[in-house]
C-alpha cells in the first residue's frame, strides 16, 4: 500500500485546507464558531460532571502519593512566611486605609472600588501548551471576556472565554498573555548639601548648618555618613552628592574641622516606568518590556514594584499588584533592558479561589 | 457517517476525562494527552486516511471544548493519526506491539507539532527545553493505552481487522 496515493493526497489536502480556513475564521472572530463552542460546552457539561465525580477519589489518591512531601515542605515554608509577614501586614493595612481615604478625598477610583465575583477553580489546562484554568462562574454572574482575575497576591490572569456557568482564565504566565504595567521605584536621594553663595566681600558664605574652616576659607560640605573619615569639598558644584566623590578638590580630616553635620533625606521620589508585561511559561519569570527603551536605563531597580498601568485600552484598572522585579538584564545588541518580574500571585498551578474584577475599560475616552 | 456516529460519543467521554482528572494528574509536570492517544490509535488501527479523518474530528471537538484556536489541534491530531496509520502500509495485520509503537510515534509527532502549529499562527514562546519532557511522557502514555485504544479506534472508524483465510483448492 503506497503512503501517498491520489485519494490520500486529496484527503490530506482537504483536511489541511479546512484547518487553515477554520483557524482563520476563528482568529478573525466568528459568531457561528462562538455559538458552536457554547453548544459544545453545554453538551460536555454532564460528561464533565460525571468524570469529576467518578475520578475524584482517584485524583485525591494520586495527589496524596505524588504531592505529600511537597505539601509538608510547603506548609512549613508558608507557616514561616506567615509569621514574618504578620508585622508587615499591620503596617500595610494602615497604609491601605490611608490610601483609600486619600482616594475618597480626591474622588478617585482605586482597584478595590470595582465589584468582584469570587470563583472556584474547577480545572487546569488540558493542554501542555496553554496555561489556563477553568472557573465556576460565567456570564450569568456578570463575567465577560477580558476581565482581570486576581487572588490574594495579585493579578492572576484574564478571562478569555465565557459560557453561562463557567469561564476560562488565561494565566499571566502564558506566553500569549500581555498587559500594560508600570514600575514604581523609590529613588532615595540624599539632599543637596548646603548651598554655597558668593558674599559681597568676595568670599564664600554658606548657610549656618554648613561647615567652615578659617585657615583656608574653604567651604566644606560634609558627607552625611557620620563615620566618614574625610569630607569632600567642591565649591563649584552646587548640590553635593555625597556618594559622588569624583570631583574632590580638598580633603580635610574631619578631626581638624569644626564640623556641624547636617543630613537631610529628600522626600521619596517615585519613578514610574510603563511597559508591557508578558509571560514565558510555568516556573519562569514574567518579562517586562518598556515602551521607551532609554527611559528605563538605570532607573528601574531590582525589588521595584510592578502594577497594572490601567488606562482606557487596558483590561485591568490601574494599581493591581503584579509582582516585583527580580533581575534586570542587558540584551546583547540592544539598548533595551530585559526586566524579569516575579509574580506576587504565588504558585499559579495551585490556584483554588480567585476573584474576577467586573471591570470594563472605559474605551470611550470620557 | 458511521465513523462520526461512533467517534462523537467516544470523543465526548475522552475529552471530559482530559478536561477533568487528566489535567490534574500530571506526570513530571506534564498533562497526559488521552485525546491525542486515541487519535493516534485510530490511525494505527484504521490506516492513514481514516486515522487522519478520525484525528481531525477528535481535534475539532477538542478545540471546541477547550477554547484553543479552532482547527489547530484538529490539524495536529490529523497528522498524528496519519503518521500512526503508516503501520498499515507495512503490514495489513500488524501485531499489537507494532501498532503500539506506531501509536506512540504518532502521539510524539502530534505533540511536537502543537508548538509548531502555534508558532505558525503567531503564538510563539513554546519552543523550550520542556518539550524534551513533554513529548516522551505523552508518547509513553499513548504507548500504555494503545492495547486498549487501537481496537477502540478501529471500532470508532468502523474498520474490521482483516482475517487470513485459507485458499481451498
Amino acid at each position: 500500500m503506497a503512503l501517498y496515493s491520489m485519494g490520500r493526497r486529496r484527503v490530506i489536502a482537504l483536511l489541511v485546507l479546512t484547518s487553515i480556513l477554520l483557524v482563520t475564521l476563528d482568529q478573525r472572530g466568528s459568531a457561528i464558531i462562538d455559538r458552536t463552542r457554547s453548544v459544545m460546552s453545554l453538551v460536555l457539561e454532564p460528561f464533565d460532571a460525571a468524570a469529576r465525580v467518578i475520578s475524584r477519589p482517584v485524583v485525591n489518591a494520586w495527589k496524596g502519593i505524588t504531592q505529600y512531601d511537597e505539601l509538608v515542605r510547603e506548609n512549613e515554608r508558608l507557616q514561616e512566611q506567615i509569621d514574618s509577614q504578620r508585622g508587615a501586614e499591620i503596617v500595610a493595612r494602615a497604609a491601605i486605609l490611608e490610601y483609600q481615604e486619600l482616594l475618597t478625598l480626591n474622588r478617585l477610583l482605586g482597584s478595590s472600588s470595582y465589584p468582584t465575583a469570587t470563583a472556584q477553580v474547577q480545572g487546569d489546562s488540558p493542554s501542555n501548551f496553554q496555561y489556563t484554568v477553568e472557573i465556576d462562574k460565567g456570564s450569568v454572574d456578570g463575567i465577560a471576556v477580558g476581565m482581570p482575575v486576581v487572588n490574594g497576591g495579585g493579578l492572576v490572569g484574564k478571562i478569555t472565554r465565557v459560557t453561562p456557568n463557567s469561564s476560562i482564565v488565561l494565566l499571566i504566565v502564558d506566553p500569549d498573555f500581555s498587559i500594560g504595567a508600570k514600575v514604581l521605584t523609590q529613588a532615595e536621594r540624599v539632599t543637596p548639601a548646603p548651598l554655597i553663595t558668593a558674599s559681597p566681600t568676595g568670599g564664600i558664605s554658606l548657610n549656618p548648618d554648613s561647615t567652615t574652616t578659617s585657615s583656608t576659607t574653604t567651604t566644606v560640605a560634609v558627607a552625611p555618613t557620620e563615620s566618614a573619615p574625610a569630607s569632600t569639598i567642591d565649591p563649584v558644584q552646587g548640590p553635593l552628592d555625597p556618594i559622588d566623590t569624583g570631583t574632590t578638590t580638598t580633603t580635610i580630616p574631619s578631626t581638624d574641622a569644626t564640623v556641624a553635620t547636617t543630613t537631610t533625606v529628600a522626600p521619596v521620589e517615585i519613578i514610574r516606568e510603563t511597559g508591557t508585561l508578558s509571560g514565558q511559561g510555568a516556573n519562569l519569570p514574567l518579562v517586562l518590556r518598556f515602551v521607551n527603551d532609554s527611559s528605563s536605563q538605570g532607573r528601574v531597580k531590582v525589588g521595584s514594584t510592578v502594577q497594572t498601568a490601567g488606562g482606557t485600552q487596558s483590561i485591568a484598572p490601574a494599581g493591581l499588584p503584579i509582582g516585583e522585579i527580580t533581575a534586570i538584564r542587558q540584551q546583547s545588541g540592544s539598548r533595551a533592558q530585559l526586566v524579569e518580574v516575579r509574580s506576587s500571585a504565588g504558585d499559579l498551578s495551585k490556584l483554588n479561589f480567585v476573584r474576577v474584577i467586573l471591570y470594563v475599560p472605559n474605551t470611550s475616552g470620557g | 457517517m458511521g465513523p462520526l456516529v461512533r467517534l462523537f460519543p467516544v470523543g465526548l467521554c475522552v475529552i471530559a476525562m482530559q478536561r477533568t482528572f487528566l489535567s490534574e494528574m500530571k506526570v513530571f509536570g506534564v498533562v497526559l494527552q488521552i485525546v491525542l492517544a486515541l487519535a493516534a490509535a485510530a490511525g494505527a488501527g484504521a490506516g492513514p486516511e481514516r486515522g487522519a479523518i478520525g484525528g481531525f474530528t477528535l481535534g475539532l471537538m477538542y478545540d471546541l471544548a477547550t477554547g484553543s484556536p479552532l482547527g489547530l489541534t484538529a490539524l495536529v491530531y490529523a497528522l498524528a493519526g496519519f503518521v500512526a496509520g503508516y503501520v498499515l502500509t507495512l503490514t495489513p495485520t500488524p501485531q499489537w506491539w507494532l501498532a503500539s509503537i506506531f501509536t506512540a510515534i504518532g502521539a510524539a509527532v502530534g505533540e511536537t507539532a502543537v508548538p509548531v502549529a502555534r508558532t505558525l499562527i503567531g503564538q510563539d514562546g513554546w519552543f523550550t527545553s520542556r518539550l524534551f519532557t513533554i513529548v516522551p511522557v505523552v508518547s509513553g502514555f499513548a504507548l500504555l493505552l494503545s492495547p486498549l485504544f487501537v481496537p477502540l479506534g478501529r471500532w470508532c472508524m468502523c474498520v474490521k481487522r482483516p482475517k487470513w483465510k485459507a485458499i481451498r483448492e
